[in-house]
């Protein structure tokens, strides 16, 4: 019997005082600067590029002027062909993540992950890597190929987990029934197999298709900046132009579509057909693993190459370029200022994030969906409205940019994932346990201390890694809230390929790749106590 | 003994658990057995204070308890899947509850080996909960609730998960356990064998109410009515009317629509003479309570019919027959060895049947 809002018995009732601080951190760290971004979007543009309360529809006007009409029907286009290709070639990968054996299944999943992990801004910077092995007669670097490869292999495992995790929960004998009355291959993927994991893609297309669309950093890095795209206009309006209504105006257009994905995933879950898993899982199919093997390729050959590259000198082999990398005290002060970044936001976002998320479960409050409904946007929104916006809010209350502002940027980044995670978790879980303990003489405060968290913990640590690992990964929101020499790891790396390719960065990579590898492998350890533990 | 007083539970405007009267005597193991959504479970867990009556009274030797909540209460609780917690071992599981109590160590380690002691469990302490089969598992859920030295032990249909063969030793070492302990044993199921098989007496549930109370076999050979008759076991019914009463041995005389004349037994709570020549009144005869004798019949108490179908059930055969006229077929039920492959059993031959004489 699934949890149902309106009858939370005593026993399981938790206080809804638990989503109070992440719903105040939601509030004046989301909510109130993109209310300012919209509000900023209706007023003008004064002479020296601040902003006056002249009350127009102006901006929105200009949005569909030809010229940026234009610029918004390339970044359209780029989500679309994004998420089209996404789809094609991810599918066929989460097939056979879902059907492989023991042995293979924990590598297919570090070849999705791993990627995921890995900075995209390296990921990008190794693919131009890779490209630049290619002949130059063929005109690889900075071509609609690379920026095609850069947004395909960063956006595909958005794609391969949802179709994955819906393929799990298939009931594999509906395809051996279908099989069984005589229907083709053909027949069994487009009438049963499609259907069935409706789900699982649908929800990967909405979680490429949204963010996609405000994508401009890999255009950027691997095209050569030659198309105007909604995210450098944005960017340019906020840092350049400083025309920030506009920039505005253009920034609730995101945030509009980054809802109506919100609204059709929602959709697609109440929808969902009761349907429980079963039957013997199928050997993958040749035919399956080939049409995978593109996918793989995107994801992990630019990594490897980046890894042989790092050690190719001028005279052979060499070690050169980790010990240059490692002697660089810049490089390494903004790894270790990530590292802060990384844990400081990692930490508040865990905390405030299970707090809210015990409360969502358990509890009725006021403002209950509209917290589910901020963090649900937020998951979808393009990284660079959340920045743009705490650049506006934090500028315009005078805070002042730097570390701190970092860590709040990211923990607002990372917050949804630890809420929707643990929530996710919490919800499946047993009541029967609590009602043991309480029968055993068990007080509320030693049931919740003794069984609910430490059963929770798995999903609790997995969300930390997952801000860990935003953080981390993040160029975006820390490039707009960093403020002057305050570098992240990723904006270091950003500027070092924007001067030219640099060997050091290769090693460092590599490192930063084998230690993600590593932090990677750990946790699939422990994601199989955890499953042993269910 | 425990004692529930006009005990119900209202989930919106439909009574779970109409108003309920029941006592339960000391070292009793006594069944609650309905088909699912008849109440038992909801009975069981207002009992284990999980849910919250919406009127009545429980009480504990003449004590209410139904205002103390449930982690005070010297009731304990077997779950239907267990509850085992999964990320404590076998002995973190059975010491929880001595360890809420704060009790000191030396004893929870005393008394946690004396409970997996008595489930057959010992050298099992630090084993996971995962790597235990479905039977280990439910020793573990048993040895949990008993190393607090419950008053009552309540068993949420506790043996449902388990396949035949172990159920039947676990049945057995229940019945000798609760004879052993001497504590309330209060047994939720809607296995009838089970609950015949396990129970001092029976409590009978239907929508929401208890419809019969009693031992097992007075509940099995003189039903209140109808519906617990059915929900016993396999029963052929007819229609009939009440010719009269032998006032010697207290049994009806019931004519049947096509002109048999049967002996039967009151239902329970109505007295023999309380039957008026010509009553209409259903007869139920219970399968095995019907011989098939070869030959025509001559005396009282037989009857005509043609074998349909015969299956071969192990122990014992059973055959389908049908009457000539209408009405649904009748089941038989023949020992093996008894006569049961003789050839006069094959489809399409005539049987007499002989009705054995009511007992109850």
């Amino acid at each position: 019997m699934a949890e149902t809002d309106d009858r939370v018995p005593a026993l399981r009732r938790l206080p809804a005082q638990l989503a109070w601080p992440a719903g105040f951190w939601l509030l004046a760290v989301l909510a109130v600067p993109l209310g300012w971004v919209v509000v900023t979007s209706f007023m003008a543009r004064g002479t020296y590029g601040g902003v006056v309360a002249a009350w127009n529809l102006g901006n929105y006007a200009r949005v569909v002027d030809g010229l940026y009409l234009k610029v918004l029907g390339h970044s359209l286009w780029l989500s679309t062909l994004t998420t089209m290709s996404c789809l094609v070639l991810g599918y066929p990968l989460a097939y056979w993540l879902a059907t492989a054996g023991a042995r293979l299944k924990p590598w297919l999943v570090m070849a999705v992950v791993l990627p995921f992990w890995t900075n995209f801004v390296i990921r990008a910077y190794a693919i131009k890597v890779s490209l630049g092995l290619a002949p130059a007669a063929w005109e690889l670097q900075n071509s609609p190929l690379a920026v095609w490869i850069g947004m395909v292999s960063t956006y595909l495992p958005f794609l391969v987990l949802p179709c994955w995790v819906a393929l799990e929960r298939l009931d594999w004998s509906l395809l051996e029934a279908a099989r069984d009355l005589g229907a083709s291959g053909r027949r069994v993927l487009l009438q049963v197999l499609l259907p069935l994991t409706r789900r699982g893609w649908v929800a990967g297309m909405i979680f490429v298709a949204t963010p996609a669309l405000g994508e401009f950093v890999i255009p950027d890095v691997l095209g050569g900046a030659r198309t105007l795209l909604i995210g450098n206009l944005v960017a340019d309006q906020f840092l350049m132009t400083r025309d920030w209504p506009f920039g505005s105006a253009l920034s609730v257009l995101l945030l509009a579509a980054a809802t109506l994905g919100f609204w059709l995933e929602r959709r697609l879950e109440s929808s969902r057909s009761a349907q429980g898993s079963g039957g013997a899982k199928p050997r993958t199919p040749l035919r399956a693993r080939l049409l995978a093997v593109p996918a793989l390729l995107l994801l992990l050959g630019p990594l490897g190459v980046l890894v042989g590259q790092s050690f190719v000198g001028p005279g052979g082999l060499t070690w050169d370029w980790y010990r240059a990398a490692l002697g660089n005290e810049a490089v390494l002060e903004s790894l270790l200022r990530s590292l802060r970044v990384g844990l400081g936001s990692a930490l508040l976002a865990s905390v405030l994030g299970t707090a809210a998320a015990l409360a969502l479960v358990r509890s009725r409050f006021l403002g209950r969906p509209a917290l589910e409904a901020t963090a649900g946007i937020s998951l979808l929104m393009p990284d660079i409205v959340l920045g743009l916006s705490l650049l506006a809010w934090f500028s315009s209350l005078g805070v002042r940019l730097g570390e701190a502002t970092i860590v709040a940027g990211h923990a607002t980044l990372s917050l949804p994932y630890v809420i929707l995670g643990v929530r996710a978790r919490f919800q499946e879980f047993d009541w029967s346990l609590e009602e043991a303990a309480a029968d055993l003489g068990a007080s509320r405060r030693r049931i919740f201390g003794k069984v609910v968290l430490p059963l929770l913990m798995p999903a609790v640590l997995a969300g930390a890694l997952m801000a860990f690992t935003l953080s981390f990964d993040d160029f975006l929101v820390a490039f707009f809230t960093a403020g002057p020499g305050v570098d992240t790891f990723p904006m270091k790396i950003y500027s070092m390929v924007r001067f030219g390719v640099s060997r050091e960065i290769n090693a460092l990579s590599s490192l930063l790749l084998v230690s993600t590898l590593v932090l990677a492998l750990g946790l699939n350890r422990g994601l199989k106590l955890t499953r042993n533990l269910r | 003994m425990i004692e529930v007083v006009d005990l119900g539970k209202k989930y919106g405007e439909v009574w779970a658990l109409r108003p309920t009267r029941l006592r339960v005597e000391d070292g009793e193991f006594f069944s609650l057995l309905g088909p699912s959504g008849c109440g038992k479970t909801t009975l069981l867990r207002m009992l284990a204070g999980l849910e919250t009556p919406t009127r009545g009274e429980i009480r504990h030797r003449g004590v209410r308890i139904d205002p103390v909540a449930s982690h005070h209460r010297p009731f304990n609780l077997v779950f239907q899947r267990y509850a085992l917690f999964p990320h404590l071992d076998v002995r973190g599981n059975v010491a929880f509850g001595l360890e809420s109590q704060r009790i000191e160590a030396r004893e929870v380690a005393r008394r946690v080996e004396e409970a997996l002691q008595l489930v057959q469990l010992q050298g099992f302490e630090a084993r996971a909960i995962h790597t235990l089969s479905g039977g280990q598992q439910q020793r573990v859920a048993l040895a949990r609730a008993l190393v607090n030295r419950p008053a009552v032990l309540l068993l949420d249909e506790p043996l449902s998960a388990l396949d035949l063969r172990l159920r039947r030793q676990m049945q057995l070492e229940l019945r000798a356990l609760q004879k052993r302990l001497g504590l309330i044993f209060l047994f939720v199921t809607h296995d009838q064998e089970e609950a015949m098989a396990l129970s001092d007496r029976i409590a009978v549930m239907d929508h929401g109410e208890i419809i019969q109370t009693g031992k097992p076999e007075d509940v099995y050979r003189r039903p209140r009515s109808l519906r617990v008759a059915e929900f016993l076991g396999e029963l052929n019914r007819v229609d009939g009317q009440v010719v009269g009463v032998d006032s010697h041995s207290g049994w009806l005389r019931v004519r049947t629509a096509s002109g048999w004349e049967l002996r039967a037994c009151a239902r329970q709570g109505r007295e023999p003479g309380s039957y008026a020549p010509g009553e209409r009144v259903a007869v139920v005869v219970r399968p095995e309570c019907l011989r098939p004798v070869s030959g025509s019949a001559d005396a009282g108490n037989v009857l005509e019919a043609a074998v349909e179908e015969r299956t071969f059930l192990g122990a014992t055969s059973q055959l389908r027959l049908r009457f000539a006229g209408a009405g649904a077929p009748w089941l038989v039920d023949l020992r093996q060895g008894e006569a049961s492959d003789r050839w006069e059993f094959e489809p399409g031959h005539a049987v007499a049947l002989e009705l054995e004489e009511p007992r109850g």
